[in-house]
C-alpha cells in the first residue's frame, strides 16, 4: 500500500501544472469579462471547476509526497500550507461568482488566490531547486590555468560531479535519506545510513555500491530515470575516497592511476588562446606569396600555412607576418629560409607546430624558438647539430623534435635524449631491417613447351640487378653466366637462375623445366570425357601451361572419372617419354592422380603396357600445387598410344570432404 | 530538395510568385544587415574553407590517413589475440555456452563438429606495453610500442562484400558514400594537383585467387562525384585514360579542354545540373594530374635504404610494399585519404601455409611504413589503421589435423591496430574471453572506429551529414561513440 502510495506521490510535480494553467486562462476570460460579463459566465465558471478540482488533487498527490520523507519539515510546511489554502481559495471562488458583485469583490478576491497559488508555486521550486535559486545568479566559471601538479580533486571534479548529478536529491532542503552532499560539512554529517563513503574498505562505500546496483534497485543512485554515473565519474570518486575523501588537499596529476589521469583530462579541457579573426586580404595576400591557408577550427581566427611556392623571399616572410598571431601551424618545409623570418620568429606567438625539414636551419637560429609555445618541430635534413638541439632542451611546451638526417652523430643521440624530455626523433632504430633476401627472378613468359626453340627474358623488376643463370641444372653463383636480354633454349632443359643486387643477399635459386616436344597431337580419340564445366580437350595439346588457378580456363577437370585418350603413331615416331601435368588443391577438392599407365598399340592389334608411374604422395598437402608426372616408355613397333590418368576418385580420410568425388585436373600431356 | 529538380521548378510560375515575394523581403532585410551591399567579395571564412560545409569542428590531431585495408578477415588468433586455452583444448567442440547461437556462415553451419584450435605459431609479449604479437609478424612486433591494438572490434556482417561495405559507407547495403567520399567532402583537399582519396590494391601471395574488390566500395555514393575514390595502379599507367594519345601536344589537349569546359558550361546554363561543373573540375584535375601522377608514381629516385626499410617486395611494383611507399609519397603531397587493401586473408583452410605469406606479404612494409612515417615528422598528424572486415573463428573449418586446419568468419571479435593521429601508442585496447570468442571488455564497434577516426580529425560525426532524399545521412548512420581512452 505504502509503495503505491510513495508511487502516486510522484505524480505531484506533473499534476501541479493542471491547476496554474487552467487559472491563468480562467484570469484570461476574467479580464475579458470585465467588459461584458455575459458571453463568458459559464466558461469561467467551467474554468474555476476544472482549476479546484486540479488543486485539489494536486494538493492530495503532494501530500501523499510529503508523507513517503525525505523533505525537511520546515521546508515543506509554507508549500503545503499554501496550496491547500490556494486550493479552498479557488473553491471559494467558484462558490463566489454570480453571488457576490463581480467587478467589486469577485476580481480582487481572484487576484489575491492567484498571488496565494503563485507563491505555492514559489515554495514548491525551492524544495527542488534550493535555497536562493532565482535571487542568486550562477557563479562565473573562474578561467584558471590548471596547474597539473596540484589539482585539488574534491573542489575541482568531485564537487561538480555531486552538483551535476547528486544535489537536486540531496541538498540542504531537500534531504532525500538524510543525505545532503552540496557542502563539504553536509558531506560529514552523512545521512541515515551513516557516511556515504567508507574509508577501510572502499569498495562498500555507499555511494560507490549503491551506483552499482541493479537500476530496477529501490537503492540504486541515482534512481532509474535520472542521469546516471558515468564509468568516468566512478573513477574520479573511488579515487577521491581512495585517497582519504579529502576536501582540501591536492593531488598532482602524476600520482594518479592512468585511467583516473584519463578522467580527470575530462575536468579540465584544453582552452585555446584567443586572438583576432583574419581579414579576407591578408589571406588572399598569403594565397598570391604561394601558402597554403586552411583554418585549424572553423569559426576560428587561427589557421594552418604552408608555404608551396617556387621561392620564400622576403615579402612572403612579410605576409606571413600580417597573421602572425593567428598562426598555429606552419609548413616551410623544403625552402631556403630569409633571415628576415628569424629576426621576426617571436611575432608567432600562437604556433604550436613548425615543420623546418629540408631547410637551411641552423643552431644559431634555434635558441630563436625558445620563446614560442611550439609543441612539434621539424629539423630533419638540416644542418643542426647535437649542440643546436641542447638549447632546446628545456623548452617548456615542446614535444617532439625531428632530428633525422641532420648532423647529430650516431653516438650522441642518447646522451642528447637523455638530457632532455622532449621526445628526439632520429629515425628508424638500428637493426630494424637487417640485411634480407632479393625475390627470385620472374620470367616474362610462362611457355615452358616448344618445337623448336623458345625465347626466355626476365622481367626487369629491381634496379641495379644482376641475373646469372646455369642450364645444366647446377646452382647457379656468381661466378654463372650473366643474363642479358635474353636466352635461346633449343632442347628439353631445366633452367635456374638468381639475381644478385649490392647490399642485398642473393635470390632463392628459380627454376622451371622446359620441353623440347617432338610430336605434335592433331588427330587423337577421348575415351572418358571431362566435366562440361572444365572441357576442351585441345587444351591438352596446346602448349599452353595453367596456372595454379583452377579456374584459369586452361584446365580439364574430371570429376570422380579417370583421363584415357589415344593416338595414332607415325611410322619411325621416336618417342621416349610422356609427360602429364597436373595440379592439385585442397579446396578445390583436385587431388592429383594415383597412377598413370601408357599402353602401346602392338602388331597384334592389342594394347600392352609400355610404362607406368604410380604415384605415393609423400604428405597431406597444404596449398594449390603443380606437378608434372613423366613416364619413360619403350617403344617396339607400336602403331598407337594410349594414356590412362587415374583418378583417386574418393577424396582420401584427411580431406575436410573424405569421400567425395575427387576431381583430377590436367592441362598438359606432352610427348618427348 | 534535389538542385536540378530545383531547378526545374525555377521555371513555374508559382515559385515566380513565391520568389517575388521572398525576395524582396530578402533584399530589405538584406540592405538592412549589409546597408552599404558590401556582401560580394568571399569573406576571410570563405577562403578558408576547404571543403563545402565549415569544418573541423574542434582542433584536429590528424590531417591525413592511410587506410591499409587487409581484405578477407585476417585471423586475430594466429597474429596477435593470443589465446593458450585453445592450444590446451584443442579438438574439443566449442561449447554452446561461449557460442551461444552466434550465426555461422553457410561454409560451416553444416559441420558436424567445431572442433577448437589454436595457433600453430608462437606468441610472444613485445616492446614495453608488452603487446602480444605472433611469431608471424616479427617487424610489427619490434614496433608494437609505437601501435594500438584495438583487440575487441566488431561488426554486424558475416560475408566479405557485406562487411568491408559496413567498413567503408558504415551500412552493408551499398551505395552510401565511401569512408574517404566522406572525407574529401567535409574536409576538402590540401592539394589541388591530386585527388584526395586515392585507393591502391594488391593481391596476396597467401590465397592469390580470393575475393575480387569492387569500385563501389571508394565510390562516393550520393556526394558529389568530386569525392570518388581515384585508383592509381602499378605499372606504366598508374591512373588510366589519363595520357594524351598519341601526337596530341600538352597544348592541345590544354585547347581542347578550354571549348570543352566552353560548351559544358553553356549545358550548364541550360539545366542547372551540378554534375557538369563536377565534370568540368575532374577534366581540370585530370589535367593537372598529368604531370603530378607520374611525379609521385615514379619511385626510382627513392634511395636503396628505403627499399630495404620496407623490404624486398617494395622492389616489385604492385606489391602491397611498393603500394606502402607510394601511400608515403602520396602523404608527404598531403594527400587527404589513401586506402590500401591487400587481398587474400580469406584462410578457410590451410590457414598455417597461407597466412604466413600473407602476413610475410605486409608485415614489414606497414612497419616500415609506420617508422618512415614516423623520422618524417609525418606520424604525428597521420592516421595508419590496419585491420579487416572481420576476424575469424576459433573452431577450424574442416577437418583438424596436426599441421593444418581452416578458420570461417567470425564477425563477434577480431583485432584490428592502428598507429599515429593522436591514437595512444603502445596500448592495447579490449578484451577477448579465454576462446577468443566473445568481447568480455571495452568493445568496439565499426560505427565506434568509424567515429573515433573522424574525432581524430576534429570532426563531430553526428554532425557531418549530408541530406539525400529527404534524410539526413553520416557515416555512421545512427551509432557510434567516440573511444576516448584510445586517445591521446
Amino acid at each position: 500500500m505504502t509503495f503505491w502510495l510513495d508511487f502516486l506521490g510522484k505524480f505531484h510535480p506533473v499534476v501541479l501544472h493542471l491547476p496554474i494553467g487552467a487559472l491563468v486562462f480562467t484570469g484570461v476570460l476574467v479580464l475579458l469579462a470585465l467588459q461584458d460579463k455575459a458571453p463568458f459566465e459559464r466558461a469561467i465558471r467551467v474554468g474555476l471547476i476544472f482549476s479546484f478540482f486540479g488543486a485539489l488533487l494536486s494538493s492530495m498527490l503532494g501530500y501523499l509526497l510529503y508523507q513517503s520523507g525525505g523533505y525537511e519539515a520546515d521546508a515543506v510546511l509554507p508549500h503545503l500550507i499554501l496550496g491547500w489554502a490556494s486550493t479552498a481559495g479557488i473553491g471559494g471562488l467558484w462558490y463566489l461568482f454570480g453571488r457576490v458583485a463581480f467587478r467589486n469583490r469577485f476580481v480582487p478576491l481572484f487576484v489575491l488566490v492567484f498571488l496565494a497559488i503563485g507563491f505555492t508555486g514559489h515554495y514548491g521550486g525551492m524544495l527542488t531547486h534550493g535555497e536562493g535559486y532565482l535571487t542568486l545568479t550562477e557563479p562565473e566559471e573562474q578561467a584558471v590555468m590548471v596547474k597539473r601538479d596540484s589539482i585539488q580533486l574534491y573542489s575541482q571534479v568531485v564537487a561538480k560531479i555531486f552538483d551535476k548529478k547528486c544535489v537536486s536529491c540531496h541538498n540542504f532542503s531537500k534531504r532525500k535519506g538524510g543525505l545532503a552532499l552540496h557542502l563539504p560539512e553536509a558531506i560529514l554529517e552523512g545521512g541515515e545510513r551513516g557516511l556515504p563513503y567508507d574509508l577501510s574498505i572502499i569498495a562498500e562505500s555507499r555511494i560507490l555500491a549503491y551506483a552499482q546496483l541493479p537500476l530496477e534497485d529501490d537503492l540504486h543512485m541515482p534512481p532509474q530515470g535520472r542521469p546516471q554515473l558515468s564509468p568516468t565519474e566512478l573513477n574520479l570518486l573511488t579515487h577521491w575516497i581512495a585517497t582519504g575523501a579529502k576536501f582540501d588537499t591536492t593531488l598532482a596529476y602524476q600520482s594518479m592511476p592512468e585511467p583516473v589521469q584519463e578522467a580527470v583530462n575530462v575536468f579540465f579541457p584544453q582552452r585555446l588562446p584567443t586572438a583576432d579573426p583574419l581579414s579576407a586580404k591578408a589571406i588572399k595576400a598569403l594565397q598570391e606569396k604561394g601558402f597554403r591557408v586552411s583554418s585549424y577550427i572553423a569559426d576560428s581566427p587561427f589557421v594552418q600555412v604552408k608555404f608551396e611556392g617556387e621561392q620564400l623571399d622576403r615579402s612572403a616572410v612579410n605576409s606571413l607576418l600580417d597573421v602572425a598571431e593567428q598562426l598555429v601551424e606552419l609548413d616551410l618545409a623544403q625552402t631556403n629560409i630569409p633571415s628576415l623570418f628569424w629576426e621576426k620568429v617571436d611575432a608567432f606567438v600562437h604556433l604550436q607546430k613548425l615543420r623546418l625539414d629540408h631547410t637551411n636551419t641552423e643552431d644559431i637560429h634555434l635558441e630563436k624558438l625558445a620563446v614560442l609555445p611550439l609543441q612539434s618541430l621539424n629539423l630533419a635534413h638540416t644542418l643542426v647539430s647535437a649542440q643546436g638541439i641542447s638549447t632546446l632542451a628545456k623548452h617548456p611546451n615542446l614535444e617532439r623534435i625531428y632530428a633525422w638526417n641532420t648532423t647529430v652523430d650516431a653516438n650522441e643521440e642518447n646522451t642528447l635524449q637523455e638530457k632532455t624530455a622532449i621526445k628526439l626523433v632520429f629515425g628508424v632504430f638500428e637493426g630494424f631491417a637487417s640485411p634480407q633476401q632479393l625475390k627470385p627472378p620472374l620470367m616474362t613468359t610462362e611457355k615452358t613447351l616448344f618445337e623448336t626453340e623458345q625465347r626466355v627474358a626476365f622481367y626487369d623488376q629491381v634496379k641495379g640487378q644482376i641475373i646469372r643463370y646455369t642450364l645444366d641444372g647446377s646452382e647457379p653463383d656468381s661466378t654463372s653466366t650473366l643474363f642479358d636480354r635474353e636466352i635461346i633454349i633449343d632442347k628439353s632443359l631445366t633452367l635456374k637462375a638468381r639475381i644478385f643486387k649490392e647490399g642485398w643477399l642473393p635470390s632463392d635459386v628459380f627454376e622451371e623445366d622446359f620441353f623440347k616436344v617432338n610430336k605434335t597431337i592433331t588427330d587423337y580419340t577421348m575415351e572418358t570425357q571431362p566435366s562440361n564445366r572444365y572441357s576442351g580437350v585441345h587444351k591438352l595439346f596446346d602448349f599452353e601451361e595453367g596456372t595454379t588457378n583452377f579456374a584459369d580456363g586452361k584446365w580439364l577437370g574430371f570429376s570422380g572419372n579417370d583421363l584415357v585418350f589415344s593416338t595414332q603413331l607415325a611410322p619411325g615416331e621416336s618417342i621416349k617419354n610422356v609427360t602429364v601435368s597436373c595440379m592439385e588443391s585442397i579446396g578445390g577438392w583436385i587431388i592429383y592422380p594415383k597412377r598413370v599407365r601408357v599402353m602401346g598399340l602392338n602388331q597384334q592389334g592389342a594394347y600392352e603396357e609400355v610404362g607406368r608411374y604410380n604415384y605415393r604422395p609423400k604428405n597431406i598437402p597444404t596449398e594449390n600445387t603443380k606437378k608434372s608426372f613423366t613416364v619413360p616408355v619403350a617403344l617396339q613397333n607400336h602403331t598407337a598410344l594410349k594414356v590412362i590418368v587415374e583418378n583417386v576418385q574418393k577424396l582420401p580420410d584427411w580431406h575436410p570432404a573424405a569421400g567425395e568425388d575427387s576431381w583430377l585436373f590436367v592441362d598438359e600431356i606432352l610427348f618427348w | 530538395m534535389d538542385p536540378l529538380h530545383q531547378h526545374f521548378l525555377n521555371q513555374n510560375r508559382r515559385h515566380f510568385l513565391q520568389k517575388m515575394g521572398l525576395g524582396i523581403g530578402g533584399l530589405a532585410l538584406g540592405s538592412l544587415l549589409d546597408p552599404l551591399g558590401f556582401g560580394k567579395s568571399p569573406s576571410a571564412a570563405d577562403l578558408l574553407q576547404t571543403g563545402p560545409v565549415p569544418l573541423p569542428h574542434f582542433a584536429p590531431k590528424a590531417k591525413r590517413i592511410i587506410y591499409l585495408f587487409q581484405s578477407g578477415g585476417p585471423s586475430q588468433l594466429d597474429l596477435f589475440d593470443y589465446k593458450p586455452t585453445l592450444n590446451k583444448m584443442r579438438g574439443q567442440d566449442l561449447p554452446e555456452s561461449i557460442r551461444r547461437g552466434q550465426r555461422l556462415t553457410g561454409m560451416t553451419s553444416g559441420q558436424e563438429s567445431f572442433p577448437l584450435t589454436g595457433s600453430v605459431y608462437d606468441f610472444k609479449q613485445h616492446g614495453e606495453s608488452r603487446a602480444w604479437v605472433s611469431e608471424l609478424m616479427p617487424y610489427t612486433a619490434k614496433i608494437a610500442d609505437e601501435l594500438c591494438f584495438v583487440k575487441s572490434m566488431h561488426t554486424e556482417a558475416i560475408n566479405h562484400d557485406p562487411a568491408i561495405t559496413f567498413f567503408q559507407t558504415g551500412s552493408q547495403q551499398s551505395g552510401r558514400p565511401s569512408f574517404g567520399s566522406w572525407m574529401s567532402y567535409g574536409l576538402g583537399s590540401l592539394n589541388d594537383n591530386l585527388p584526395s582519396f586515392i585507393v591502391m590494391l594488391s593481391r596476396g601471395t597467401g590465397r592469390p585467387n580470393g575475393q575480387p574488390l569492387y569500385s563501389r566500395l571508394w565510390g562516393n555514393g550520393f556526394l558529389s562525384s568530386l569525392h570518388q575514390g581515384v585508383q592509381f595502379r602499378a605499372g606504366k599507367d598508374p591512373v588510366l585514360y589519363l595520357k594524351n594519345p598519341e601526337g596530341i601536344t600538352r597544348a592541345e589537349r590544354r585547347q581542347m579542354l578550354d571549348y570543352l569546359a566552353a560548351l559544358n558550361h553553356e549545358q550548364e546554363q541550360f539545366f542547372g545540373d551540378p554534375e557538369v561543373a563536377n565534370r568540368i573540375a575532374q577534366y581540370e584535375m585530370a589535367y593537372r594530374m598529368q604531370t603530378s601522377v607520374s611525379d609521385v608514381m615514379n619511385i626510382e629516385d627513392e634511395p636503396d635504404h628505403v627499399f630495404q626499410l620496407y623490404g624486398p617486395d617494395a622492389l616489385t611494383p604492385g606489391t602491397f610494399a611498393a603500394n606502402c611507399i607510394l601511400a608515403r609519397r602520396l602523404i608527404e603531397r598531403d594527400v587527404r585519404f589513401v586506402q590500401l587493401y591487400h587481398m587474400g586473408w580469406d584462410q578457410h583452410d590451410n590457414l598455417p601455409t597461407q597466412i604466413a605469406k600473407q602476413a610475410k606479404d605486409v608485415d614489414q612494409p606497414s612497419a616500415a611504413l609506420i617508422m618512415d612515417l614516423k623520422q618524417r615528422g609525418l606520424l604525428e598528424d597521420t592516421l595508419v589503421v590496419w585491420g579487416g572486415e572481420f576476424g575469424r573463428t576459433n573452431y577450424s573449418q574442416g577437418v583438424l589435423t596436426d599441421t593444418n586446419y581452416g578458420r570461417d568468419h567470425h564477425p563477434r571479435s577480431f583485432t584490428i591496430f592502428m598507429a599515429g593521429g593522436g591514437i595512444k601508442p603502445g596500448m592495447t585496447y579490449g578484451e577477448t574471453d579465454d576462446f577468443g570468442y566473445n568481447i568480455i571488455k571495452d568493445p568496439m564497434h565499426v560505427h565506434d572506429l568509424q567515429a573515433t577516426i573522424l574525432n581524430q580529425f576534429g570532426i563531430d560525426h553526428t554532425k557531418m551529414t549530408y541530406k539525400y532524399q529527404g534524410r539526413r545521412f553520416r557515416l555512421t548512420d545512427v551509432a557510434g561513440e567516440v573511444i576516448h581512452s584510445i586517445l591521446t
